[in-house]
């Protein structure tokens, strides 16, 4: 039986989701307790569940999971078409489709194209679809694109070595890539030829022609900074990036924020405890109003907020292995996953992160989260 | 898709409890820094010391010089390596030490084209301690004296050809070697320095931006327990056996020149037993019972292994002594994975295992 997806606060996947989790379950397990309750959102992540690798859904209080062939990286949603991609984890050699209006059925799989591995993110608009890919010999590296429908790639737009994160910005008129710059065999997580001075940069594509409109770089006193994460702001325009530095003998800028067709400004690190990001962000996201760029890292167990009018740092929240990271619906607000099972809603305002509600599974959530 | 589980609220008002086994794990950690961190990179030190020692001896008199001395200097060095390689957080992470000391597995034998452009160049400058701190890693430790050392018949009359050529092929034998022992050094020093890591970790402090205490401390150690089985399992076999013995790809062996790729792999496994029983010392003894004998079954297998192991993974017939020796070091890896972080109560990341 098809399920009528819905899309209202609880969010796209809520439909299907509700359906397939049996609504008794979850009511009898919501009436049991006092209040907080689950406040309506969906969320999709790459998760590993009793140890498989897969994807999980959460909503409701509940957790639904599904297999995939490997350990996946970024959920990408696809609203037009009900569905959701989950891109293979570098080095990867899948995408899969989770159709939202069957979730029980298989997930549909389709490949890199000939010779290349996926980075774990894509970026969708209409009928089109980009992936970032990696040839597996050479690491350099290209946006590919693809039919939003079929899948099958149309051109492949060099990049530079080792893209990662991509989106569309400025209403689809520019694709944004990161160029993570680390120079490796693509195959094997080996470690980089390059790493003391890496050609990290993000760039601003015509995403019609490939054509390189513009090239954003740091400092030479910053080459061994990768640039990875991206989150684009509701205006369209405005990017927050974070980055991993190969080098922790001393303290660099982990995030910034890119004006398309402008320039970079970075963003302090935390006031206080300036080696508390350990040297690693690894995902990134800007609230529905606009007013704050939140960004997390494992390694440091902190999930961190900043002020994206003007940029300063306001505050953390302490969460270990936190990395999964996504924007509520509401403004100043954050949803954040973690290693360890947890699903945190953060309250963002001038103090920096609270938690609203904190909730914990039995799942390993991967690093980046999608709420709908 | 299944329905697993239902979400838990997390009393979050409350402050977070304790670690009951807190102590324990401080205690753990600290006798794995004693009895078999320092100790691993004493060994290196002293090693990579008499590596480059040996250079220079035979860089003082090339024509009556041994190349035999520097591939006994050599062997000692790699497998000290083999030892230490384990911990590759603290001072190795630093300056990309781990990768200047070896740079593998490396990508489209970037190695041989950095070293013919480094013979190429002629110039000292190029071995300048600080040159090779700032340049590539990919022309420098392990991996490239190995091609110094062992390009079949040709290393021996090259590195004793006469005049300058000769001469300079072992100028960047020796400032290689110098570079690993500086390495050495440094890492030892920083570990065992009146502010280095041993002490931040006995009195629960941090040390520069790796760790901020010690239960971190000994999660980042743990952490590289359960990795090192990722080196061995996914990086030295998989990746050299592919689906089947037609695809696999003997040149993605360790140290196949040399025909080390065996021996590195065994004193890998044999590192982190050692490792392991430390830790082990205040677990449930059923589990370090078990533990020992899956080490003993996969230590057996890997000695199976041929010395060739990539020729090995690519020929039918030997090819399941490699795949045994993989299976019994998952096993270990498994059980690994499955006891002892919590009967220690020390908590693994997911994510901050494992950059991407």
């Amino acid at each position: 039986m098809a399920i009528d997806l819905k899309i209202d606060r609880r969010g796209l996947f809520y439909g299907a989701f509700a359906a397939l989790l049996g609504g008794s379950l979850a009511l009898s397990h919501r009436g049991a307790r006092a209040a907080p309750q689950w406040p309506g959102a969906s969320l999709l992540t790459a998760a590993r569940i009793d140890g498989v690798d897969g994807g999980a859904l959460l909503c409701d209080e509940g957790v639904c999971s599904f297999a995939l062939p490997a350990r996946a990286h970024a959920p990408v949603l696809m609203r037009d078409a009900g569905a959701v991609i989950l891109i293979g984890r570098r080095p990867g050699n899948f995408a899969a489709v989770l159709d939202l209006e069957a979730p029980e059925a298989a997930a549909r799989i389709f490949h890199p194209i000939a010779g290349h591995r996926f980075v774990g993110h894509a970026a969708v608009r209409g009928d089109s679809l980009f992936t970032t890919e990696m040839d597996e010999l050479t690491g350099e590296g290209a946006a590919v694109l693809r039919d939003a429908r079929s899948f099958a790639p149309r051109a492949r737009f060099a990049a530079g070595i080792e893209p990662h994160d991509v989106l569309y910005a400025r209403g689809g008129e520019i694709l944004v890539v990161a160029i993570g710059g680390i120079a490796r065999a693509a195959d094997v997580k080996g470690p980089p030829i390059n790493a003391g001075r890496i050609e990290s940069a993000i760039l601003e594509l015509d995403p019609r022609s490939g054509a390189v409109l513009k090239r954003h770089a740091l400092p030479d006193d910053m080459s061994t900074l990768s640039l990875r994460h991206m989150a684009l702001a509701p205006d369209g325009e405005t990017i927050a990036f974070g980055m991993q530095d190969q080098d922790r003998s001393m303290v660099r800028p982990l995030m910034g924020l890119l004006r398309v067709g402008r320039g970079i400004d970075l963003l302090p690190l935390p006031a206080g405890d300036e080696g508390g990001l350990r040297s690693y962000i690894g995902s990134v996201a800007v609230d529905e109003s606009g007013r704050y760029v939140a960004a997390t890292s494992p390694k440091g167990g902190l999930a961190g907020l900043w002020s994206l009018a003007d940029g300063r740092w306001l505050g953390g929240f302490k969460l270990d292995d936190v990395c999964g990271l996504a924007a509520d619906a509401g403004p100043e607000s954050f949803w954040a996953t973690s290693g360890h099972g947890d699903v945190v809603q953060m309250e963002a305002g001038e103090n920096g992160l609270a938690a609203a509600t904190h909730w914990r599974a039995e799942a390993a959530f991967d690093n980046h989260l999608l709420r709908s | 898709m299944q329905p697993t589980s239902l979400l838990k609220l997390v009393a979050d008002a409350k402050p977070a409890q304790p670690n009951p086994k807190a102590a324990q794990a401080a205690r753990a950690v600290l006798a794995v820094v004693d009895r078999f961190v320092i100790p691993s990179y004493r060994a290196l030190a002293q090693a990579a010391d008499a590596q480059e020692k040996a250079w220079t001896a035979f860089a003082a008199n090339r024509a009556a010089g041994d190349v035999q001395s520097l591939r006994a200097a050599y062997s000692a060095a790699c497998d000290a390596w083999a030892r230490a390689q384990l911990i590759k957080t603290g001072p190795l992470s630093l300056f990309l030490r781990y990768e200047r000391f070896a740079y593998w597995p490396e990508a489209r034998n970037v190695t041989q084209r950095m070293l013919d452009a480094l013979i190429v160049s002629n110039d000292p400058k190029e071995l300048a301690p600080a040159a090779l701190v700032r340049d590539s890693v990919a022309a420098q430790g392990l991996t490239a004296l190995e091609r110094l050392l062992y390009d079949g018949d040709n290393s021996v009359r090259l590195l004793k050809a006469p005049g300058r050529p000769g001469e300079w092929r072992t100028e960047i034998g020796q400032g290689i070697a110098r570079n690993l022992s500086a390495i050495a050094k440094d890492v030892l020093a920083e570990w065992t320095a009146p502010d280095g890591v041993r002490a931040m970790i006995a009195s629960n402090k941090g040390w520069k931006m790796i760790f901020a205490d010690t239960a971190e401390a000994a999660s980042l150690l743990l952490t590289e327990q359960v990795t090192a089985f990722r080196l061995m399992h996914d990086i030295k076999l998989l990746a050299v056996m592919g689906a089947s013995a037609d695809v696999a790809r003997p040149r993605v062996a360790e140290a196949w020149r040399s025909g080390r790729s065996q021996r590195n792999l065994k004193l890998n496994l044999e590192s982190a037993q050692a490792m392991t029983r430390i830790w082990a010392e205040t677990v449930p003894a059923a589990h370090r019972t078990k533990l020992d004998s899956l080490y003993a079954s996969a230590l057996k297998a890997v000695d199976a292994v041929p010395a060739d192991l990539g020729e090995a993974a690519a020929d039918a017939r030997r090819r399941p002594l490699v795949d045994s020796a993989r299976a019994g070091i998952k096993a270990v890896q498994v059980e690994i994975a499955a006891t002892l972080p919590a009967d220690l109560g020390i908590t693994l990341g997911f994510n901050s295992l494992d950059g991407d």
